[in-house]
């Protein structure tokens, strides 16, 4: 039976290789995006961390102490804190209900209320934050109204301030936009609790608040974390609306002004090492605490979920629930885009008189229209670098498999816990004056060094959803090819990609949108009037000190709305009938 | 249509002290036309033996020869081999007609000759009114269909197939084994199929080798892996036996087994020398019962038991009948309407030598 062939020459001790056999081509890209990784996140983290640490040329914790012994700076990191904290739990008690609402039942308009949810996505809560003061200030319309129907009587007592301090209005406006990464992230959850879990319990004697508290909370608790901590950070290191709503009293503002600034002091880099230990401690703690998947880590369901029909009543509640939400959700678009169209709008509930010209204005000015270009070039560029590099990571972290992959998965997701103002911060410790890097820093064309932060940044959610895409596509269909004769590029254009366009398209709008509404690099960056994006142009817009500014400010949010609005609307045309061909049952 | 030559497979998983062995210094020759199986239980290395072949898995040690050619170090997609996966990994994202026009495709055939392929083979398993539709529009027996269609389109020099069989239902499938065989054997082409089942295994093999632990522990025709199994093992594997060790003694027409149990006569062809230890195995079917205490006839042993137990499985009834020395041996009967024995009769098992297998002990 053993019959060793003539042309087969006995070869034995070939070097074991996983099954997806890293071979050469594996090796060469997995160290060219661990390359770029280390020197755009690690490095820049790198430099602007020691920076702080050094006095005179020598290792030092001098600046440090100055940081710490500084009472304001402790307090503002104290306020950005609670800050980041209250807003998180706000975006809990807001999405939570409603994620509930929208995966247990049915009810007429279900599809099109939960859809309408995500629309905040579009605004960055600093654009809001310009007509929030309108809304919610002393003189505001919520005041105005309340005095039409009686409640209030200016005449007598001085109106409340609803902003109060500005924390309130932060929280708020960052509540608003941000609760609908939570609701995504606790419906995904959600859904992938087994219904028997919660049924068990039903019927061992537990209600269904009871129930929901000590069996469905504690299995989605890993879901939740994840968006928790997307929001807490970005929470925590915002600096557009603190700045637009007037509230300076928390350390990034103070962080983003020294930045500014053509000479940065080392005591800066200090207060970004401080802050990183901040944000990456309570990433860590909370990871402990909250982020451990239990022990029932697989609850795939045994049993099919069951959606129950709402009746008229129940049907009217949740109506009820998403239109509150929504409709607050969107009152900062409704301001933005009076504010851009009024001409005259004071101490009235709508504007008295309208206008295009503030519209108009924008694209017939050289420096708003210019940022609105700038934008859709940094914008396109890094959705375009970032489907190449997400594409790339997703094979190899879930195809390939090399050796050292945790590492390369580690360095991925690492920009999920560090701040953009910190990375941004490391961007300018690496472009500063007399650096290799000099030439695309912020005093030059900022095109290079923005196009890689914003890259940078949203890289782990490209690698995420393609590998989620992935996941779902069994090795065998691509195997099926390459043993059908098509060779490695063939079978990923035309079995692998088309399999995964979904989640290709999705997160490349989704990278497309985050760049166009980016504000912590967006402003530190682009320092030359003539490169700023959009986000950078509204904020000057506004910090102008013209009388038309806010209206100016405005038209550029709306602008930036259509552009958003428009990019979603051709994916959804783009995806939607080719999703339904795939994904037909 | 190749000669498929496996020279000295081994395949390692893991490093260290993780190392596993998936398959052992397998060498095989299979011939061109061959209807070849690899059968064996879970995890014994038929299928990363089968993704060799293919090129999805690279062997840590030995060789891949298809045809003249040696094929280790060639990628998949050189290798002209063709696979129906067990999950039959169809395309959803293509139509039936351009999942089967893939390989052709691929091998760059001109349109109308990749449609005269794809329309015989789909019209060879039935399918062709149904090109236009999407695979997750097909029953289970259809995509296996279309899976074999696509695999046969490509014209392949090895046919592989992967426990094709196994997600349909229990009636299709004994249906699908003649149909299956048929139309690998119209095409002439070399095939290999890996399954766990063993009657699958028998009814449609040309050959087929055992495999256990990664290793192949024989080969040969179904009937000679059946009648003749070369281990306890391959005894087991493939249906049920009845075992009895004991010593070879006599010469000739007189070789026999003495065991604890009675005198089991030998074949004369038989390799067993006088003085050996061996395990003797019979198969239930081939066992006689009779009532009561009967003398044995020429060239056949009659062992004295009591039946301790009867199942009744409709074709078949199945006695446990306990032999001397306490050892339990199961006899298959034909059922009909008689009177079956009742537990705790005296019987007669009869045993002629063409029907007893010597193992070793």
């Amino acid at each position: 039976m053993r019959t060793p062939g003539p042309t087969a020459p006995a070869v034995t001790g070939r070097p074991i290789r996983p099954d997806g056999s890293a071979g050469p081509v594996s090796w060469g890209l997995a160290a060219a995006l661990g390359g770029f990784l280390v020197a755009f996140l690690v490095v820049p983290i790198a430099l602007a961390v020691g920076a702080g640490f050094a006095r005179d040329g020598r290792p030092s914790l001098y600046w440090i102490g100055r940081v710490l012994g500084n009472e304001i700076l402790l307090e503002q990191l104290v306020n950005g804190l609670t800050l980041a904290c209250a807003t998180t739990l706000a975006c809990l008690v807001v999405a939570i209900p409603l994620a509930v609402v929208r995966t247990r039942y049915r009810f007429l308009g279900s599809g099109v209320l939960g859809g309408l949810l995500l629309v905040p996505l579009i605004l960055p809560p600093f654009v809001g934050a310009m007509s929030m003061r309108r809304l919610l200030g002393q003189w505001g319309v919520l005041n105005l109204l309340l005095e039409r129907v009686g409640i209030l009587d200016t005449a007598a007592t001085a109106p409340p301030d609803w902003l109060g301090s500005g924390f309130a209005g932060v929280v708020v406006l960052q509540v608003l936009h941000l609760f609908p990464i939570l609701y995504l992230n606790a419906s995904a959850a959600l859904a992938n609790v087994d219904p028997a879990a919660s049924q068990a319990a039903r019927n061992l004697g537990a209600g269904p608040v009871r129930t929901f508290f000590a069996v469905t909370l504690p299995l989605i608790r890993p879901g939740l974390f994840a968006g928790g901590t997307i929001i807490f950070i970005w929470a925590f290191t915002d600096i557009g609306t603190p700045l637009i709503v007037g509230y300076d009293e928390v350390i990034p503002v103070t962080l983003f002004q020294k930045l500014s600034q053509a000479e940065v002091n080392p005591l800066t880099y200090s207060l970004v090492f401080v802050m990183l230990s901040a944000a990456v401690g309570l990433y860590v703690l909370g990871k402990f605490v909250f982020g451990r998947r239990g022990t029932t880590e697989s609850t795939k369901g045994s049993i099919a979920a069951e959606t129950r029909r709402l009746g008229p009543l129940g049907t009217v509640g949740a109506w009820g629930l998403f239109g509150a939400v929504i409709v607050l959700s969107l009152l900062p678009h409704v301001g933005v885009v009076l504010t851009a169209v009024s001409n005259r709008w004071i101490n009235t509930i709508l504007p008295t008189a309208y206008t295009w010209k503030h519209m108009w204005f924008i694209v017939t000015r050289p420096a708003t229209y210019n940022s609105i270009l700038n934008s859709l070039m940094y914008a396109g560029t890094s959705t375009a670098v970032d489907i190449v590099l997400g594409c790339i990571g997703a094979w190899l972290l879930i195809r390939v498999r090399p050796r050292g992959r945790t590492v390369l998965d580690g360095l991925v997701m690492l920009p999920l816990a560090v701040p953009g103002l910190i990375l941004a911060a490391g961007y300018v410790a690496m472009t500063a004056k007399g650096a290799w890097l000099e030439e695309i820093g912020p005093l030059r064309n900022p095109f290079t060094i923005l196009v890689i932060a914003y890259s940078v940044r949203r890289l782990p959610f490209v690698v995420r959803g393609v590998s989620a895409g992935l996941e779902q596509v069994p090795v065998t269909l691509e195997e099926a090819g390459r043993n059908l004769g098509a060779g490695r590029l063939r079978t990923a254009a035309r079995i692998t990609m088309p399999l995964i366009a979904a989640n290709v398209i999705a997160a490349g709008v989704l990278t497309f949108a985050f760049a166009m509404l980016e504000v912590s690099d967006s402003l530190i960056l682009a320092q030359q009037r003539a490169h700023y994006p959009i986000t950078k142009e509204i904020y000057k817009q506004w910090a102008s000190g013209n009388l038309d500014a806010p209206n100016v400010a405005a038209a550029l949010g709306v602008y930036c709305m259509l552009l958003l609005g428009g990019t979603y609307a051709v994916a959804g045309a783009l995806m939607g009938r080719r999703l339904g061909a795939i994904f037909r049952a | 249509m190749k000669r498929i030559l496996l020279n000295d497979i081994t395949k390692l998983y893991g490093s260290g002290a993780a190392e596993t062995v998936a398959v052992k210094d397998v060498s095989l020759v299979i011939e061109p036309g061959e209807f070849f199986f690899l059968l064996g239980p879970s995890g014994c290395g038929k299928t990363t033996l089968l993704r060799i072949i293919a090129g999805l898995t690279a062997p840590t040690a030995g060789r891949v020869v298809l045809g003249d050619r040696d094929v280790t170090d060639d990628p998949v997609e050189k290798r002209h081999t063709a696979m129906v996966f067990q999950n039959y990994a169809l395309w959803p994202h293509m139509t039936v007609q351009q999942n089967v026009e893939f390989g052709p495709k691929m091998q760059g055939a001109a349109r109308s000759e990749r449609r005269r392929r794809a329309a015989q083979k789909l019209e060879l398993v039935e399918m062709g009114p149904l090109a236009a539709r999407k695979p997750n529009q097909l029953s289970g027996g259809q995509q296996q269909r279309v899976a074999l269609a696509r695999a046969l389109a490509a014209e392949p020099d090895c046919l592989l197939l992967d426990e094709p069989l196994s997600n349909l239902d229990a009636r299709l499938r004994l249906h699908m084994r003649q149909e299956l065989r048929g139309l690998v054997k119209q095409t002439g082409t070399t095939a290999v199929y890996v399954t766990h089942d063993q009657k699958e295994a028998l009814s449609m093999a040309d050959r087929i080798a055992v495999m256990d632990a990664g290793e192949v522990v024989q080969v040969g025709s179904p009937q000679e892996v059946y009648d003749r199994p070369g281990t306890r093992f391959v005894a087991d594997f493939l249906g049920e036996a009845n075992f009895l060790p004991g010593a070879v003694a006599g010469a000739g027409e007189g070789l026999a087994v003495q065991t604890a149990a009675g005198r089991l006569p030998l074949a004369g062809d038989c390799a067993a020398r006088a003085g050996q230890q061996v395990v003797c195995c019979v198969r239930p079917e081939r066992i006689r019962l009779e009532r009561g205490q009967a003398p044995a006839g020429v060239g056949a042993a009659a062992l004295p038991a009591v039946v301790t137990a009867r199942v009744y499985l409709g074709e078949l009834r199945q006695y446990v009948c306990r032999l001397a020395d306490s050892v339990d041996w199961r006899v298959s009967v034909l059922a009909d309407r008689r009177d079956p024995v009742e537990p705790g009769e005296a019987v007669t098992l009869h045993v002629s030598a063409d029907d007893v297998a010597v193992l070793p002990a």
